[in-house]
């Protein structure tokens, strides 16, 4: 039940620490990508009404909705990192290793919204900007943070892949005993593929971004034509196409997986097609990306 | 300046300024960097910087507001108000004290909901900048908690160690939809 009052006053008799939302189990880890995933929800909650005040465009676009996207979609990037990460037993989830990597990517994430929302308002480029010692450096500092970010859900991959709850033999006892397909293989590999090969495909795709200097191949025209709400060029190449599509391979092939066993399909083909198609479909936009073209053309 | 007369402390509206700027600012610096559990030193940020400074608010805002011109009764009132620099001092002592209370507030509710240090302190960077920002995180956050906190007797996550559910991840993932 929603209680507005709870919003003000303290929760009584608190012995512990309240249990997360969305069934997460309580250990620092999940908690710590719930929290960051929550903070980055509420970045887009004072950001709109920046957004509503400001009418300052950049490149075309207004200047806030950068940092609002970025916003929206880390705070997936971390609540998908808090749902997945339930697939390891609580003592893999607070091992060193992911500690490590968590607090890293919550701290370069913290970095990244506030630079990127500070750049906003002064109408300034936060990305593939050296116009000064002080934001080339800067620029510098997002790209560790960025290698941080995707390192995590590249680690979170490999420790799905390596100490899943399910082991195999289990799912199939619990397969046969309840006459299912799979269990949650499909969910699982879904979540070792989609976080492993989302990380990799990120960091090739923005990694080529980097080094050319900007997200447009070709002529950019200030005024063009572009994409509703991701903003995309529709006459030019733009490289944050396969970005987009890469990073969020962590959701959507999971998410595939988890239909495909909520189906009782088999999740082996099911996972193989469907990872060589959006695969395939981030490397072909990135193809027709650095050859100067729009995907989506006008 | 006349108002020099009646501020019998020898102290300028400038001197006043900083002076209230440093007091706020050890208290951010005790609320973002220092260890919660020495509990005199929270006491400080909590109440005795904002107290104190409620104390100057006090002062300055009693003994101008009345001679001033201008009132709260319109945006030209205020400003009028403000074209008094003791007046102006004092709200922006009230700004320092009610900013630096609420943080230490969400400091409290933040360590009971288990938020770490490393989340907090942009939200005190934002309370410390422009206070109902800070606000408005801090808020959002809490909200997501809406859920969960109302489910501790029932799914007490201390004891559901044995559990290996396979029903478990699934049911996390569908709830993700409704983020």
């Amino acid at each position: 039940m929603f209680k507005l009052s709870s919003l003000i006053i303290a929760p009584r008799n608190v012995g512990s620490f309240p249990a997360l939302p969305f069934r997460l189990e309580e250990d620092n880890t999940s908690r710590l990508w719930l929290m960051c995933g929550l903070i980055l929800v509420a970045f887009v909650f004072v950001l709109v009404p920046a957004q509503v005040f400001d009418p300052r465009l950049f490149e075309g676009s207004p200047i806030w909705h950068k940092p609002i996207k970025f916003a929206l979609s880390l705070a997936i990037h971390f609540f998908t990192l808090a749902i997945l990460a339930q697939q390891i037993s609580r003592q893999y989830r607070v091992t060193k290793t992911l500690t490590f990597f968590a607090y890293a990517s919550v701290f370069s994430a913290m970095f990244e919204l506030i630079y990127i929302s500070i750049q906003a308002g002064r109408g300034r480029q936060s990305h593939f900007n050296s116009e000064t010692g002080f934001e080339a450096a800067m620029y510098g500092a997002m790209g560790i943070a960025a290698l941080f970010l995707v390192a995590v859900s590249f680690v979170l991959g490999v420790m799905i892949w390596r100490f899943s709850r399910y082991r195999l033999s289990q799912t199939q006892s619990i397969a046969s005993n309840l006459s299912v397909g799979d269990a949650n293989l499909g969910l699982r590999w879904g979540s070792i593929i989609g976080l492993t090969l989302g990380s990799l495909l990120t960091l090739v795709f923005a990694g080529y971004m980097s080094i050319s200097g900007s997200h447009y191949i070709g002529q950019e025209v200030g005024q063009a034509s572009t994409v509703p709400i991701v903003g995309w060029s529709r006459s030019v190449g733009d490289l944050r196409i396969p970005h987009f599509i890469a990073t969020h391979l962590m959701q959507i092939l999971p998410l595939i997986g988890l239909i495909s066993d909520t189906l009782n399909w088999r999740s082996k083909p099911v996972m193989i097609v469907s990872t060589l198609i959006l695969a395939g479909f981030s490397v072909v936009s990135f193809l027709i990306a650095i050859a100067g073209r729009p995907l989506l053309g006008g | 300046m006349q108002v020099n007369e009646i501020v019998t402390t020898g102290l300028s509206a400038n001197e006043w300024f900083s002076l209230a700027g440093q007091l706020a600012m050890l208290g951010w610096v005790i609320l973002i960097f220092l260890p919660r559990r020495i509990k005199p030193l929270f006491f400080i940020a909590q109440y005795a910087i904002p107290f104190s400074l409620s104390l100057l608010y006090a002062g300055l805002a009693l003994s101008q507001y009345f001679i001033s011109d201008g009132d709260y009764n319109s945006l030209s009132g205020v400003r009028a108000l403000f074209s008094n620099d003791y007046m102006l001092l004092a709200g922006w002592v009230h700004y320092l004290a009610f900013d630096l209370f609420i943080g230490a507030w969400i400091a409290q509710q933040a360590d009971q909901l288990g938020m770490s240090r490393m989340i907090q302190a942009p939200i005190f960077l934002a309370t410390l900048m422009f206070g109902p920002v800070g606000l408005i995180l801090f808020f959002i956050i809490r909200a997501g908690f809406l859920n969960g906190t109302n489910q501790m007797a029932a799914d007490n996550p201390k004891t559901g160690e044995a559990e290996d559910r396979p029903s478990r991840a699934g049911v996390a993932v569908e709830g993700a939809q409704h983020v």
